[in-house]
């Protein structure tokens, strides 16, 4: 085992599991979803900074 | 179905009835009626929720604090051999209630953004991070994490998944 980590604490690699995240690091492009992700966050930051909350749109309703 | 807004955790919020469904997931139930307001004052952690206007009664939250990635190996950016500055998402759950509404990702996007826009870019932090349930691996790598891609770590009880937000 060599990923320890806790609620609150660090995230601590070693071994395969460090030499792994270095290379996906260095060499692993962005997910579109993450992109799409950080855009649509971004809209609600902006509407946060604005009023101090965000309404929200319940797709079932 | 009411009207959420999403925004931080406040002293007079109603958690009583905040429920998951599931006994498996006590601990994320016990955190937000017991210690997220606590942490949130504190600023241990921040707890963001997604609550009824009109009656205080939360439906979700998602809880933030800084952590650091700790690496044994050569770094991956050069000239920075320290450990790497990231938020970890603490806790995220959505009151049974609302299941199926995409709240869970609304909440994840927050969370990116919120490390993005404010952390990343005013104090430096380089990823966003999870100890994930397995059974919600899938969830995070469809809003966009990236699952640590060893045995060891797929197998294990909390994998982790992270965000480079360098690169997004």
């Amino acid at each position: 085992m060599s990923v320890r980590t806790s609620v609150f604490g660090s995230v601590r690699l070693t071994n395969e599991d460090a030499e792994k995240f270095r290379q996906q690091v260095t060499y692993g492009r962005p997910k579109a979803s993450a992109i799409k992700a950080a855009a649509n966050g971004a809209r609600m930051i902006r509407e946060f900074d604005k009023k101090g909350f965000v309404k929200i749109t319940v797709k079932g309703k | 179905m009411p009207d959420l807004v999403l925004r931080e955790i406040e002293p007079g919020d109603n958690t009583a009835r905040f429920s998951l469904g599931d006994a498996k997931h006590t601990p994320l139930k016990l955190f937000l009626k017991k210690k997220a307001k606590h942490h949130h004052q504190q600023n241990l952690s921040k707890t963001y929720v997604l609550v009824d206007q009109d009656d205080f009664r939360v439906y979700g939250y998602v809880s933030l604090t800084c952590s650091d990635v700790n690496l044994e190996v050569k770094a991956p950016v050069q000239d920075f051999p320290y450990n790497y500055p990231c938020v970890k998402i603490v806790r995220l759950a959505i009151d049974k209630a609302m299941k199926g509404n995409d709240l869970g990702t609304t909440l994840v996007n927050w969370s990116i953004s919120i490390a993005k826009e404010k952390i990343m870019q005013n104090v430096g932090c380089r990823f966003i991070v999870v100890d994930s349930k397995k059974s919600a691996v899938g969830f995070y790598e469809k809003c966009g994490f990236t699952l640590l891609d060893t045995n060891a770590n797929r197998s294990a009880q909390h994998p982790l998944l992270y965000v480079d937000l360098q690169k997004i």
